[in-house]
């Protein structure tokens, strides 16, 4: 069953198809990787589905409603959450704040209401509960700009899990990080799994995509090449040629 | 009658245009709104001052006064405002106003709150042309020609040697410059020296206009200056010259020929707020040179 | 009585740093000309009561609502101009304003706006009166600002002051919160105005002027930033100086900005911000004598 569907996305940035009639569903429960080589698009196509852009063409589905034009925190509000692929932690706020304040996604909506006090119990061992899942509860008290990217990374999902969302998606989870925060990482994208989470994962690391995805799409200068399985994805011809010719490119 | 008027806009407009680069440049560079390099202005003007009674030669004067006032920006960057790269910028604009508070005082305190005649005998090599429409003052000409000089310099030096292109990059990304090799510092400093030293230019172009200068003469030119470079594009050269001519002719023109019945000063950001309620990012878009 | 003024001064600026802290300690945006909100406030209660005959009780939440509106069409413009475009903004707000009033013969012009003394259930307001009031107002601010920042709305202020992508990402509505932030803070400052207006009996332009602006920020920020003994502890600070500074009157305004600008090199986050030398040391200074304590106590229950 479809939690999400985009049809023909599209997105220009003056003359460059960033997005360019790109197309897929995402079924409850399972983990899609969106795949590509650098500059195919891939944070542009979340940004767009997350509502940090608006779309120029195209649709974006969500449990049956249609949330392309929406606004970013109308869509948090609908359930999709994320993370980012340049951490944005509320760095002088402490650890434990960056997760309670996702947690009150609700309390938002009225001025009146998001006067109520915030650090009630209820609020508060949620938050400690998510902290302990992504293992920071230790650095509760710390500002979180004063982490470590890797714990920084971490602390985004746990607040990204903050607003109870439908939908998780991980923007490149694992950039910049070293061999150890990565192996914890999986562990928690494990844990993730557990609850019954449909996660989008953009992810630059081609092991760990393989590895951790049930489907992938692969993105091409904005255009979908490719969807299928990791092990499908990992034999085509057209895939192994865009990632190819992006690598003598560089070369040259 | 218009054309006069246009013609003292222009003049006014150099005056700003130099004084507006000077705020310019260290935005371009470090993104700080500097309040202070007014003060470069203010003090640069006395400095120029006392050189010219010392020495009797305005050429020297001039320089003195620039090379004075571009060490002192050297000094400013370095130990204020590169350590606070980074931070909020109401920290380093707070700095600059704070900056800016001590150095008008410490005018005072040194060379008196009165104000100070600049010699009126100047010796030019060129006489100012006087019709019976139109007169153009020799110090207007003075003020133009090293104005075009200072910003052909300066456009010189952007554009054509290495120095300028480590420039370009810096302003463009100051970190990726440093991660490209470039020595950051040298840039940094390099651009104080000019911008203040613009600054030093302007106050005392304005000291041999006007025939006087006094301790508070840069407090006008500290606000108006940010609502000029703000017109013109933040951190864009061309558009803050352009801004500050704009500006110059429209207060002259206004000025002169309607009776406005708001104070002159409160016409450049009257002209700023009714544009970025228009074009929120400004007339120009920040140029990448 | 001296001292009595000097107090009430400092206490009208101590209600201004608290406010303007809100839109920029706070909620993160650069507000650099919040006399003219100061401004507005004493000019619409100057009227109020002595042109309209409101009485003063009254004038003094409709000062606030007259301000706070203009504010909110600043909180409208902050959503459209960014960052420095914003600071020149507000700038370019103040010096606008305080030329309406300088101008405009409605306001007394260059000659400025006598004000009608205040009366409060028929008695006339006292100096001390005045004292009395100010301080209340500041306990209800201070009041009011402790329930923020336990609240939601203290969160979503702290998220978009540190990323707004992010806080839009928790579905945080950047806008409303902005506008309000903006209101909120324009409101107090127009209160103060309001005081401010009938102690002084006289206003003019000049009182409401850019430097006025600079004044206010620099309170907040050299106290201590996002917190709300900053701005208290900032108005003492700069709001005594000149009086004990009083023997080096010269020197008065170098060393004001000499302040400014060692406390922000040095101590950008305020004298007495979250990770500054003094409040750091001043918590632990409390820790290490409440741990003692409980120690003291702890050993004493052992024994007994």
């Amino acid at each position: 069953m479809a939690i999400l569907k985009v049809e023909n996305l599209k997105k220009f940035f003056g003359g460059v198809k960033a997005v360019n009639g790109v197309s897929v569903e995402v079924e409850r429960g399972e983990v899609l990787g969106v795949i590509g080589p650098n500059g195919a698009g891939k944070t542009t196509f979340f940004n767009v589905i997350s509502g940090v852009y608006n779309p120029d063409g195209g649709k974006i589905i969500f449990l049956d409603k249609e949330i392309q034009g929406l606004t970013s925190f109308q869509i948090a509000r609908l359930g999709i959450a994320r993370t980012f692929q340049i951490v944005k932690p509320f760095g002088d706020m402490t650890v434990l704040d960056n997760v309670i304040s996702a947690i009150g996604i609700n309390r938002y909506k009225s001025i009146w209401g998001s006067f109520k006090n915030s650090r009630v119990s209820e609020t508060v061992s949620k938050a400690k509960r998510l902290l302990k899942m992504v293992e920071l509860e230790e650095y509760e008290k710390e500002k979180a700009g004063a982490l470590s990217l890797g714990y920084i990374k971490r602390l985004e999902i746990a607040r990204a899990l903050g607003i109870n969302p439908k939908i998780i998606m991980l923007d490149e989870p694992c950039a910049g990080l070293s061999h150890d925060a990565v192996k914890d990482f999986i562990q928690l994208f494990k844990k993730l799994k557990i609850e019954g989470l449909t996660i989008m994962m953009v992810e630059h690391n081609m092991p760990i995509a393989m590895a951790l995805c049930d489907r992938m799409i692969v993105l091409d200068y904005g255009e979908k090449i490719a969807e299928g399985k990791p092990k499908e994805i990992q034999g085509n011809e057209k895939v192994i040629e865009a990632y190819l010719g992006k690598e003598e490119e560089e070369d040259a | 009658m218009l054309l006069q008027q246009i013609i003292n806009g222009i003049v006014v407009g150099s005056v700003y245009s130099l004084t507006a680069m000077g705020v310019t440049l260290i935005y371009s560079i470090l993104r700080v709104l500097d309040i202070a390099c007014a003060g470069a202005y203010a003090l640069g003007a006395y400095v120029g001052l006392f050189s010219y009674v010392a020495t009797g030669n305005l050429v020297l004067s001039f320089l003195i006064g620039m090379i004075a006032m571009g060490i002192w920006g050297i000094l400013v960057q370095k130990f204020l405002y590169l350590p606070l790269l980074g931070k909020s910028p109401l920290i380093s604009l707070i700095t600059s106003i704070g900056l800016f508070i001590f150095l008008g005082d410490f005018i005072r305190l040194w060379a008196g709150p009165l104000i100070r005649d600049f010699p009126a005998d100047l010796k030019l090599p060129f006489s100012g042309i006087k019709t019976e429409n139109l007169t153009i003052m020799s110090v207007w000409i003075l003020v133009l020609l090293i104005t075009a000089i200072l910003l052909l310099i300066l456009w010189y030096l952007i554009t054509k040697t290495k120095i300028g292109l480590a420039w370009r990059a810096t302003a463009q990304d100051l970190e990726t410059a440093k991660a490209m090799g470039i020595n950051v510092n040298v840039v940094v400093a390099f651009n104080f020296f000019l911008g203040y030293s613009f600054a030093a230019a302007a106050g005392i172009m304005i000291g041999i206009m006007y025939n006087y200068i006094f301790p508070t003469m840069g407090d006008v030119p500290a606000y108006k200056m940010l609502a000029i470079i703000v017109l013109g594009g933040l951190g864009n050269p061309l558009g803050a010259v352009t801004a500050a001519m704009l500006i110059g002719l429209i207060e002259t023109l206004v000025g002169g020929y309607i009776g406005f019945f708001l104070p002159r000063d409160s016409i450049a950001f009257i002209v700023v707020i009714i544009m970025l309620l228009i074009k929120p990012q400004g007339l120009f878009v920040r140029k990448n040179i | 009585m001296y001292e009595i003024v000097i107090a009430i001064n400092v206490g009208i600026f101590a209600l201004l740093a608290l406010s303007v802290n809100i839109i920029t300690g706070y909620i993160g945006q650069p507000t650099l000309g919040h006399a003219a909100f100061f401004g507005i406030g004493a000019y619409a209660s100057a009227i109020l009561t002595g042109k309209y005959g409101v009485p003063f009780l009254l004038s003094l939440p409709l000062s606030g609502v007259i301000a706070g509106f203009i504010g909110a069409l600043l909180g409208f413009a902050s959503l459209r101009v960014r960052d420095d475009f914003l600071a020149i903004t507000t700038i370019g707000t103040n010096f606008v304003v305080v030329a309406i009033f300088q101008y405009i013969p409605f306001f007394g012009a260059s000659l400025g706006l006598a004000v009608p003394p205040a009366y409060i259930f028929g008695m006339k307001i006292t100096y001390l009166g005045y004292l009395f009031l100010i301080i209340s107002l500041i306990v209800l601010t201070v009041l009011f600002l402790r329930k923020l920042e336990r609240s939601w709305f203290g969160l979503a202020m702290g998220g978009i002051r540190n990323n707004e992508v992010a806080a839009e990402s928790i579905g945080v509505d950047i806008k409303k919160y902005k506008v309000i932030a903006f209101v909120l803070g324009t409101t107090i400052a127009g209160i103060a105005g309001c005081v401010y207006a009938h102690y002084m009996t006289f206003i003019s332009s000049v009182d409401f002027a850019f430097v006025t602006s600079i004044t206010i920020l620099s309170m907040a920020m050299v106290g201590g930033s996002g917190t709300i003994r900053g701005p208290i502890i900032g108005a003492i600070i700069l709001g005594l100086a000149p009086e004990v500074l009083r023997f080096i009157m010269n020197y008065r305004m170098l060393i004001y900005g000499a302040l400014l600008v060692f406390t922000m090199r040095f101590q950008p986050e305020g004298l007495l911000g979250e990770r500054s030398f003094l409040w750091t040391n001043i918590t632990k200074l409390f820790k290490k004598i409440y741990s003692k304590k409980e120690m003291e106590s702890g050993i004493e229950d052992g024994n007994s």
